[in-house]
C-alpha cells in the first residue's frame, strides 16, 4: 500500500516539471492535451490515469520527444532536472533518452527489434550510451537480464524476441529502460497487453527495481486497480485535461468523473457486497466535439448550467489535492 | 440444455505440400496447439455461466465449440440432448437461432459495408422471419432495446463508438430471440466507464428474456460479481467450477487463489500470492496438472498425472490432488489464510 519511497524533502527541485503543456495536431483546433501541469520529485512514483483518448500516452510521448507525425507542442514548458527539454538541441535531448530518462512501452513486441537478438539490443545501450566495450556490455547485460527475472539469461541473450512470451518480452523492455539507472522512468501501460497474474509480476518487478535505483516513475495506465498498490500520487486525465490530482491514491476520489470511474470498476472481490456495477452514462467526447465548458459535463450527474459554458479551473482544495470542478470548490 | 462432453480441440499448423504428401502415406502430423484438452461442462437454462481464464487457457475455443463455430476433435457437444455434429439441416438452422455468439472485437465482427439496420435484419432474412415491413419494425425495436437511437439504423459500423458497436453486436445477437447467448470478452475492448454500461445491459437482457448467458472473460473480479457459476480454465483444462455462493468461502484451487490475488493487486504482495513462472506452452503441455510447474502446493504426483475434475460438494468441482475428497485434510475446519469473501451477506 505504501509507496516504496519517501518523497524527498520539499526543498529539492523537482525531477520533472511540466507546466501548462498544450499539444495540437497540425490541422485542427482541437487540443488533445490542454494546459497540463505535472511535477515529480526525485524518486517519486506517480500515476497518470485516463481512458482511451484522454491524452495520457501523448503526454508520455511529449516528454520523450516521440510525438507522432503531425502532433506539435503548442505551448508550455517541460523541464527535466532543471533542463528545458523543449529548448534543448535535438542531439542533447536524444542523449538523455535511454540514459537519464527510460521509457517502457505498452506493446513489448513492437518495442523490440525482431531481427536483432535480445542480448544485442540490451548491450547496445551500454555500448552506445555508456561507452562500454563489447565484453563489458555483455556482462552488464547478462546481469541485468537476470535481475529482471529471465530464467536463463545466457540463452535469452542469444534469442530473438519472438521466442519469448509477452511477460518475458516486457521484462526485457524493462531491462532496457532501466539499464543506465535513469532518474525518470516513463511506463506507458506496461501491463495492458499482459494476463493478470503476469501483470502482477511485472508491476512488482518494476516497483522493486525502480525503488532500488531511486528512479522517479510516471506510470500511465487506464487500470485504476493496478495503480492501487503502486502510486499514491495520481493525476486523472479526461479529454486532454487533468481533472484531479491527489497524493492519497484513489480510495476516496473527489471529482465526479473519478468517483464515477471508481464506481464503474468491479469491486475488489473480498469487498464486494452484492452491488451491481454503476456505469457512467454516455461516452467520452471525441476530437470533433467542441466543448467550451467542462469536458465531463455532458456525462456528469452533478452538472449545472455553468459547467457547459466555461471550463472550471484546477483548484487546490487542500494540501495534496487539486480538483477541476465548480461543484467541488468548497471542501 | 447445452453440454460439452470431454471435448478436445487442437489447432494444427497448415502442412504445406510436403506435409500433405506425407499425410497421404499415412504419417499423421504431430503437434499443434492443444487449445482444449478434455473439458466437460453444461450450460443450464437461465443461468449466467462465467468462463474465466488467461490468454491461451482455451476459454474462447470452448465458447466457440459450444456455439459450433468450431467442431471438437474428440468428444461431443450436445444441444437438448443431440450431438451438434449429427443435426439435420433444419435442426442446425434452429440451433443457430437459439444459440448466439457475441464476439470480442465488435469492430472486426461487424460487416463494415452493411448499415446497422441491414446488419440487424440479416438474421431475420436468413431465417425467413417476417416481411420487409415487420423486419424494419423489429430492427428499430432492437436498437431501442440496446439503447441506440433509431436514426443509427442508417449508419455504418465505423460511425459508431466502441461502446455503441458493442451494443449493436448485442442487438444482432438478440435479433433471433436466442435461448443461449455466448459472449466472448464482451467488455474487454472498452473503457472502464463504458464497460459497466455493456455489462449491465447484458444482465438486463438476460433477466428480461430469461436467457442462459455464457460470459467468457479474463476478469475474475467482474465475472465473480455477475455469474451464477464460474468455471476457471487453465492450460486447456477446467480447474474449478464454482457456484456463486461458494465463491470465496472454500479452499479454492491454488490457481484460483492466485487469480483472486491478482484481482486484488494491492493485497497480493503481502500475501505472497504472486505466481512465479508462466502458463504452459499449449503446443507442449506438461504431462501432469498444467498448473503444477507454478503451483505453490504441488506434490510429486501433480507433475506426473493430471488430477481428475471431480465434484466434491454438490455443484462444485475441482481438479486438484490436494483438494476435494482426495485432499489430505478437510479444509472446512479452519478459516483459510486467504479470506476471499468476507461479506456479511
Amino acid at each position: 500500500m505504501t509507496p516504496p519511497l519517501d518523497p524527498s524533502s520539499p526543498s529539492t527541485p523537482p525531477l520533472l516539471e511540466i507546466a501548462n503543456l498544450s499539444v495540437a495536431f497540425s490541422q485542427g483546433r482541437h487540443l488533445p492535451i490542454r494546459d497540463l501541469s505535472l511535477a515529480l520529485k526525485a524518486g517519486e512514483v506517480a500515476g497518470l490515469v485516463g481512458e482511451s483518448g484522454s491524452g495520457k500516452s501523448l503526454t508520455a510521448f511529449s516528454l520523450m520527444g516521440l510525438l507522432p507525425h503531425g502532433a506539435k507542442i503548442r505551448g508550455g514548458k517541460i523541464s527535466f532536472e532543471g533542463l528545458n527539454l523543449l529548448a534543448l538541441d535535438p542531439q542533447k535531448r536524444r542523449s538523455l533518452c535511454g540514459s537519464a530518462m527510460g521509457m517502457i512501452f505498452q506493446e513489448p513486441l513492437s518495442a523490440l527489434n525482431p531481427v536483432i537478438t535480445i542480448g544485442e539490443q540490451v548491450a547496445e545501450i551500454f555500448r552506445y550510451k555508456a561507452g562500454k566495450t563489447r565484453q563489458e556490455a555483455k556482462e552488464l547485460s547478462l546481469s541485468l537480464l537476470s535481475q529482471v527475472g529471465l530464467p536463463n539469461p545466457k540463452a535469452a541473450f542469444k534469442s530473438y524476441p519472438h521466442r519469448f512470451s509477452g511477460g518475458m518480452r516486457q521484462r526485457v523492455v524493462i531491462a532496457m529502460a532501466l539499464a543506465l539507472n535513469p532518474a525518470l522512468v516513463v511506463a506507458d501501460e506496461p501491463t495492458t497487453a499482459l494476463d493478470p497474474t503476469i501483470a502482477l509480476q511485472i508491476i512488482n518487478l518494476l516497483r522493486d527495481l525502480t525503488a532500488a535505483r531511486n528512479s522517479g516513475v510516471l506510470f500511465i495506465t487506464h487500470n485504476l486497480r493496478i495503480l492501487e498498490g503502486f502510486a499514491r500520487k495520481v493525476f486523472v486525465m479526461y479529454a486532454g485535461l487533468i481533472l484531479e490530482e491527489t497524493e492519497r491514491g484513489l480510495k476516496s476520489p473527489v471529482h465526479p468523473y473519478t468517483q464515477g470511474l471508481v464506481r464503474a470498476l468491479p469491486p475488489n472481490p473480498s469487498e464486494r457486497s452484492g452491488r451491481a456495477l454503476i456505469p457512467i452514462p454516455g461516452g467520452a467526447p471525441g476530437p470533433s466535439d467542441d466543448l467550451p465548458g467542462c469536458p465531463f459535463a455532458p456525462r456528469c450527474p452533478e452538472r449545472e448550467e455553468r459547467c457547459a459554458l466555461s471550463l472550471p479551473p484546477l483548484k487546490t482544495l487542500r494540501e495534496g489535492l487539486k480538483v477541476r470542478c465548480f461543484r467541488r470548490e468548497t471542501c | 440444455m447445452l453440454e460439452a462432453r470431454n471435448v478436445f480441440k487442437t489447432f494444427r499448423p497448415s502442412l504445406g505440400i510436403a506435409g500433405e504428401i506425407r499425410k497421404l502415406f499415412g504419417r499423421a502430423p504431430q503437434g499443434g496447439t492443444q487449445a482444449v484438452r478434455g473439458v466437460s461442462l453444461q450450460v443450464f437454462p437461465r443461468e449466467i455461466l462465467g468462463i474465466v481464464g488467461e490468454s491461451g487457457s482455451g476459454k474462447s475455443t470452448l465458447g466457440r465449440l459450444f456455439s459450433s463455430l468450431l467442431l471438437p476433435e474428440r468428444g461431443e457437444v450436445l444441444f437438448e440432448g443431440k450431438n451438434l455434429q449429427e443435426l439435420t439441416k433444419a435442426e442446425k438452422l434452429l440451433f443457430r437461432r437459439k444459440v448466439q455468439f457475441m464476439f470480442q472485437d465488435p469492430a472486426s465482427s461487424l460487416n463494415p459495408r452493411l448499415t446497422a439496420g441491414r446488419t440487424l435484419a440479416e438474421g431475420l432474412v436468413i431465417h425467413k422471419i417476417g416481411n420487409r415491413a415487420s423486419r424494419q419494425k423489429r430492427v428499430l425495436e432492437l436498437l431501442g432495446e440496446v439503447g441506440l437511437d433509431p436514426s443509427f439504423a442508417r449508419r455504418y459500423p465505423h460511425q459508431f463508438s466502441g461502446g455503441q458497436r458493442q451494443r449493436l453486436s448485442l442487438a444482432r445477437a438478440l435479433s433471433l430471440n436466442p435461448e443461449i447467448l455466448i459472449a466472448d470478452e464482451p467488455a474487454s475492448a472498452l473503457d472502464v466507464s463504458v464497460q459497466a454500461q455493456i455489462v449491465n445491459l447484458l444482465l438486463e437482457e438476460q433477466k428480461v428474456r430469461g436467457l442462459a448467458l455464457v460470459i467468457i472473460s479474463h476478469d475474475l473480479a467482474l465475472v465473480s460479481l455477475i455469474a451464477t457459476r464460474v468455471a476457471i480454465m487453465y492450460g486447456g483444462l477446467l480447474m474449478e467450477l464454482i457456484p456463486q455462493d461458494l465463491l470465496g468461502h472454500i479452499n479454492h484451487h491454488p490457481y484460483v487463489k492466485a487469480l483472486w490475488a491478482s484481482a486484488e493487486s494491492s493485497l497480493a504482495k503481502e500475501q505472497n500470492l504472486i505466481l512465479e513462472g508462466e502458463p504452459p506452452d499449449p503446443e507442449n503441455p506438461p504431462p501432469g496438472c498444467p498448473f503444477a510447474p507454478r503451483c505453490p502446493e504441488a506434490q510429486l504426483i501433480c507433475q506426473e498425472s493430471s488430477p481428475p475434475f471431480k465434484e466434491d460438494i454438490p455443484g462444485h468441482s475441482v481438479a486438484c490432488f490436494s483438494r476435494g475428497e482426495s485432499a489430505p485434510a478437510p479444509p472446512e475446519a479452519s478459516p483459510q489464510p486467504l479470506t476471499l469473501g468476507n461479506q456479511s451477506r
